[in-house]
């Protein structure tokens, strides 16, 4: 059984977490993990269902985002989460358990977040329609020690993914990987162009 | 002077497939007047390069100061012998410390360009930009984040081959742009802090892989700008010790061989499926099979997936094998130089990795390795392709130190500049 490990996206609401943690899948995937994903929202739809964003509900959510993943990666599975896991105790409680745990910080300008805004979040909390909405209202505790930094604003998706891997087989994760199938195609149909396969 | 001593610095440029006789002779017709000038003030002599003489083989060799027996690199493509499969070699496959690497322990700072087998990209102690057989930009660099660097400039990692067979014109356009991206990404980093430079111009290789035969104006205006723009570059870095090289020669390529064919038409290459379609539909019949260029295995049993060749006959089979081979001719022409055993030419840990015999052509034949060909040799539209004997190595300020100079002895000679001592199949061929 393969082992497995847990990758934990943070960031501000719209800083990329859920892009790059689809992005992380499918490359996982296709290399031979298996992999779950514990997005945010969607985990707010069912297993979280009912709790609010005060600090309180906040770190109950995250706890059981952490216990969900304790149970798959025991059982080989690698998992992704992305949630905005704003406070730094609680995602130290989740590294504590998880131990094989990557923390990848979303870092990215609360301005370009606002501009992006995917589902018009900020702009009802600057409304004052949503309360404690992180970045607006309601504080985001930075990683002091992530093992990847992401700079949405300044990286390309691609460029971070790539930044993520390489922590990964560094960690001894995954293993390296220089050519996925397309790519190694690409490289064998150039190398034949110049008559050197 | 003043009082304190300046630091040392290495600036290497190389020009990929650039032979010795053709700049010598090209200075003797009044061409390369910069370079021509620049050696007047140095040692400049032809190099030796590495069998089989392909540049990933030849740049890892400059490298590691090893041959392919101690590097574990014999080719663009290589095969594992059970299951029987190719797989593309890349820097990840060496089992060799690379000379960016020594000087990064040694708190040496590296900028390094676009060296074949710099793929994947490693840790050093400053830049590294990874060579041709890298796919995107975003997996090309350490650091990283470097890439953003080239993306912004619109770097070039390999103009396009494909546009070599029919559309010349484009594709020249494309190693000129090519080109001048490469020394642009050059010119940037230099302004940098560095101890070790090295900048990798490919473009020269494949500017002679398909326009060598008629060398006509066109030809000769991009190594014009080879030449200036790399002259400018040293002349940012005067206190530097300046080397530029190539690492195999080049001559024209009359006819491409097919090596499996010769091997099928005597009797010891079979295959289960017709036509094979992989490598694993050769038959167990099999004797021996080559992979391009030249390099020829014996189906060893215990050792090959299919293997029909007992251990205790090895010797015998391969002299017979060996014996054949010496006996193509193409056109009534003879195809084969020498058959190299290869403990002739391989030593270290990693030799069995490599083929039993190596094949070094005459001039002009380029040996495939398609595993079925319905005649022995064909044409192409490639027009040169590498010589083994005619690199070339200038070395300003020093003077050699020996005769016979190989690509090995590079790795020594470039780390005794810093005082580093290391163990190497070459040896330090310069003082001054």
């Amino acid at each position: 059984m393969e082992k497995g490990f847990t990758v934990w996206f943070t960031g501000l609401p719209c800083s990329g977490k859920s892009t790059l943690a689809q992005m992380l899948k499918d490359e996982l995937v296709k290399r031979g993990f298996k992999v779950e994903v514990l997005d945010g929202d969607v985990v707010r739809q069912h297993i979280s269902r009912g709790l609010g964003y005060s600090k309180e509900d906040r770190d109950e959510n995250i706890r059981r985002i952490y216990h969900v993943a304790y149970l798959l990666q025991r059982n080989g599975i690698v998992v992704i989460t992305a949630a905005i896991s704003p406070y730094r105790e609680i995602r130290q409680e989740a590294r504590e358990l998880l131990k094989d745990f990557v923390e990848v910080y979303v870092k990215c300008p609360v301005e370009v977040c606002m501009k992006r805004d995917v589902k018009g979040m900020y702009k009802k909390a600057l409304k004052g329609e949503i309360k404690n909405f992180t970045g607006i209202d309601d504080p985001y505790e930075e990683p002091l020690n992530p093992e990847v930094v992401c700079e949405t604003d300044k990286e390309t998706p691609e460029e971070s993914l790539q930044k993520i891997l390489r922590k990964l087989e560094e960690l001894g994760y995954i293993e390296p990987q220089v050519y996925s199938e397309e790519e190694e195609e690409i490289i064998k149909k150039r190398l034949e162009d110049l008559g050197y396969i | 002077m003043g009082i304190f001593k300046r630091r040392k610095r290495v600036l290497v440029i190389s020009w990929d497939g650039v032979p010795f006789s053709f700049l010598k002779k090209g200075m003797e017709e009044g061409r390369f007047p910069l370079f021509s000038k620049l050696i007047t003030g140095g040692a400049f002599g032809r190099m030796t390069s590495v069998l089989p003489t392909i540049s990933s083989v030849a740049w890892t060799s400059y490298m590691s100061g090893k041959n392919p027996g101690g590097h574990g690199i014999f080719g663009f493509i290589d095969r594992k012998p059970s299951p029987l499969s190719f797989f593309i070699p890349t820097g990840k496959d060496r089992k060799a410390e690379f000379i960016q690497e020594v000087l990064s322990r040694e708190k040496k700072r590296v900028i390094s360009i676009n060296i074949p087998m710099t793929t994947p990209p490693f840790e050093v102690n400053g830049i590294l930009v990874s060579g041709f057989l890298s796919t995107k930009i975003e997996k090309a660099t350490y650091p990283p984040e470097f890439s953003r660097v080239l993306k912004e400039m619109g770097y070039i990692i390999d103009a396009n081959p494909v546009k070599a067979k029919d559309r010349k014109d484009e594709y020249l356009e494309d190693l000129f742009l090519a080109l001048r991206k490469r020394f642009e990404l050059a010119e940037r980093l230099i302004r940098e802090r560095w101890d070790y430079f090295h900048l990798h111009v490919m473009e020269t290789d494949r500017i002679n892989h398909f326009f060598w035969k008629k060398k006509d104006e066109r030809f000769w205006k991009f190594y014009s700008e080879v030449e200036e723009l790399s002259i400018s570059l040293a002349e940012k870095a005067k206190d530097a010790l300046l080397i530029l090289l190539s690492d195999h020669g080049f001559c024209t390529l009359k006819k491409e061989v097919f090596v499996n064919k010769y091997l099928e038409d005597g009797g010891y290459l079979f295959f289960d499926k017709e036509p094979p379609e992989d490598i694993r539909d050769i038959s167990e019949k099999t004797v021996a099979y080559s992979l391009i260029p030249g390099r020829i295995y014996i189906n060893l049993k215990g050792r090959e997936e299919k293997g029909s060749v007992e251990p205790g006959d090895y010797e015998r089979v391969r002299e017979e094998v060996a014996s054949y081979l010496e006996k193509l001719t193409v056109d009534g022409e003879r195809v084969i130089k020498k058959v190299w055993r290869r403990e002739e030419v391989y030593s270290g840990p990693y030799t069995d990795l490599g083929p039993d015999l190596i094949l070094e052509p005459v001039d002009g034949f380029d040996l495939k390795g398609n595993l079925k060909k319905e005649t022995l040799s064909g044409e192409t539209h490639i027009e040169g392709m590498h010589t083994r004997d005619d690199a070339f190595l200038f070395v300003k300020e020093r003077e050699f130190t020996k005769d016979n100079l190989s690509i090995y002895d590079l790795f020594p000679s470039i780390l005794s500049e810093f005082s580093i001592k290391v163990s190497s199949d070459g040896e330090v061929c310069w003082r001054g």
